[in-house]
């Protein structure tokens, strides 16, 4: 690949990837109130 | 405040399934890895994150907020909630395209999902046209088998009316079929059990296809050189302001903003559940499907085969044919092909029905609170309205086309300005911003209330003011007489529904 593709798609990627594992932890490390 | 018995979600991982299958859809797996491409490549995600930043992610917050506020006061449609945040004679018929525009979507997207249903059929059982081993030159001679299947699948030919075929029709009744009977179930018994079998089955088979797409190599391309075409920049094209707008667009159907049906949903909330991080959730995963797993299947292997000055033909083409043609075209061509294509199309349904369910809910809904009938009657009538209404783009021409054009495209945005402006100035600021933030495990950043007052309404009144500018006067004056059946049709269904948000209004007060 070239490098400003990969720059690109790992920018994106990386965005992504990071509000998934943000999003998650914060969603399981509270006790589950909908239960 | 006259609290109803409602249902509520099972849990919140079941919650959150339910939105991203909600936000999910075709679009993730076709529009936006054609629009990347087609707008300036890499440099497309600049103006796509900036508007997620400043569009998608706070209207997706305030359509979570409305819910969970009409919710608890028993009403899951705009036309109940409207009434309750800005108490005024026209609120709740301002409420009317939180039932028209996910009535009428639905009635051609189910049509469009059954054929995802009956080419995951075709493809396992080795239906699909069968080609030589090896890629011609030749990438339309190649891909004809493929168009004529599917114009004698939908009958789409020339002149004012389809002959869909019978398996066509008989795939859509059954799809509504399954379509009642997940709806039936209601939320925690049917489409929460839905959205946690049909997600991760969902995301297991793009990433499968992923995979396999990414080791692709032809002689007249690689996967690679795909990622390639997708995402090098194109800088020149960021001064483009109809880039700027492409991107907007795009994160705006693919979190199924102005829809109806992430309101509805969020009514099953409870008063303190939170929805800033459940939102955020929900968003992440659709942004996951589209971002990494959309734009790493479609056009990377169409460039493999292809090569990349047919791909951008096959881009520019449509989803439709991406999806009906290209890639199935590549999937026989491969060993176990008939598998990988399978896999398509499943995931291709699932990512429909779990759309379809959720845009199908605010007619139930409104039919359940505001008349207070049973959800079996609620989901007879809904159907029964469909199954009328589907005819149109089964039979007429350019019906679909011209339901998604009004419905989907341009009321969408309108009723997200009404939304935005009910709620924020309409009910007040202050109390909208405290409604978002109540019960949440992280508060919302304070930069997003300005953001949400005067941005959003700002960048939503200009992607409409442009659209109603460039795109509306040749809609309007390319159309013949099939064109207008279909919008007098549309005109039909507005004033029933308004008919009915005042028999319900009337039944209130009676």
């Amino acid at each position: 690949m070239n490098t400003s593709a990969l720059i690109f798609m790992g920018f994106s990627w990386g965005v992504v990837i990071l509000l998934c594992i943000y999003c998650f932890t914060k969603l399981f490390s509270r006790q589950d109130k909908t239960q | 405040m006259a609290k109803q018995l409602r249902e509520r979600w099972a849990s919140k991982i079941g919650l959150i399934l339910a939105m991203a299958g909600n936000a999910v859809g075709l679009g993730n797996f076709l529009r936006f890895p054609t629009q990347a491409a087609q707008n300036g490549g890499g440099v497309f995600m600049i103006p796509y994150m900036l508007s997620m930043i400043l569009i998608a992610i706070p209207l997706m917050w305030v359509e979570w907020a409305i819910g969970r506020f009409g919710g608890i006061r028993g009403h899951g449609t705009t036309p109940g909630i409207f009434r309750l945040l800005w108490p005024k004679r026209i609120s709740k018929y301002l409420g009317v395209l939180g039932l028209f525009v996910p009535f009428v979507v639905v009635c051609y997207y189910v049509y469009i999902e059954s054929w995802t249903l009956g080419y995951a059929i075709y493809s396992l059982f080795g239906l699909l046209p069968h080609l030589p081993q090896g890629v011609g030159a030749n990438s339309a001679a190649y891909l004809k088998p493929f168009k004529d299947l599917l114009i004698s699948y939908t009958g789409m030919g020339k002149g004012a009316f389809y002959h869909p075929s019978l398996t066509a029709y008989i795939i859509f009744l059954i799809t509504i079929g399954l379509n009642i009977w997940i709806l039936a179930k209601g939320i925690s018994g049917g489409i929460e059990k839905l959205a946690k079998v049909a997600m991760p089955t969902l995301f297991i088979l793009a990433f499968i296809l992923m995979i396999r797409v990414l080791t692709l190599k032809t002689p007249n391309g690689s996967a690679i050189e795909g990622l390639n075409f997708l995402w090098t920049p194109k800088w020149a094209l960021l001064k483009n302001p109809k880039v700027w707008l492409a991107a907007a667009g795009q994160v705006f159907f693919t979190l199924s903003l102005g829809f109806g049906a992430i309101i509805t949903y969020a009514s099953y909330l409870k008063e303190n559940d939170d929805l800033v991080i459940s939102g955020l959730s929900a968003s992440a995963l659709n942004e996951l499907a589209e971002v990494i797993l959309g734009g790493s299947i479609a056009i990377p292997a169409a460039v493999a085969f292809f090569g990349v000055i047919a791909a951008q033909k096959i881009a520019s083409s449509g989803a439709f044919n991406l999806a009906f043609v290209s890639l199935p075209a590549i999937f026989t061509s491969i060993p176990f092909g008939r598998f990988f294509g399978f896999f398509w199309f499943v995931l291709l349904f699932f990512a429909g029905l779990t759309s379809s369910v959720a845009i199908a809910q605010p007619i139930v809904a409104f039919l359940e609170d505001e008349f207070g009938i049973t959800r079996n009657k609620a989901v007879l009538f809904t159907v029964i309205m469909m199954f009328i209404i589907a005819q149109f783009p089964i039979f007429l021409a350019k019906s679909l086309d011209e339901m998604d054009f009004w419905a989907g495209t341009l009321f969408v945005v309108v009723f997200a300005l009404i939304e935005v402006l009910v709620f924020f100035w309409g009910y007040g600021s202050d109390r909208a911003w405290e409604e978002i933030n109540r019960g949440a495990i992280v508060r919302v950043p304070r930069i997003f209330y300005p953001i949400i007052k005067y941005l959003t309404p700002l960048f939503l009144a200009i992607i409409l003011s442009w659209w109603l500018i460039d795109v509306l006067p040749g809609y309007l004056s390319n159309a013949n007489w099939y064109v207008w059946v279909t919008r007098v049709m549309l005109i039909g269904i507005l004033i029933f529904l308004c008919m009915l948000i005042h028999l319900s209004s009337k039944r209130r007060r009676g």
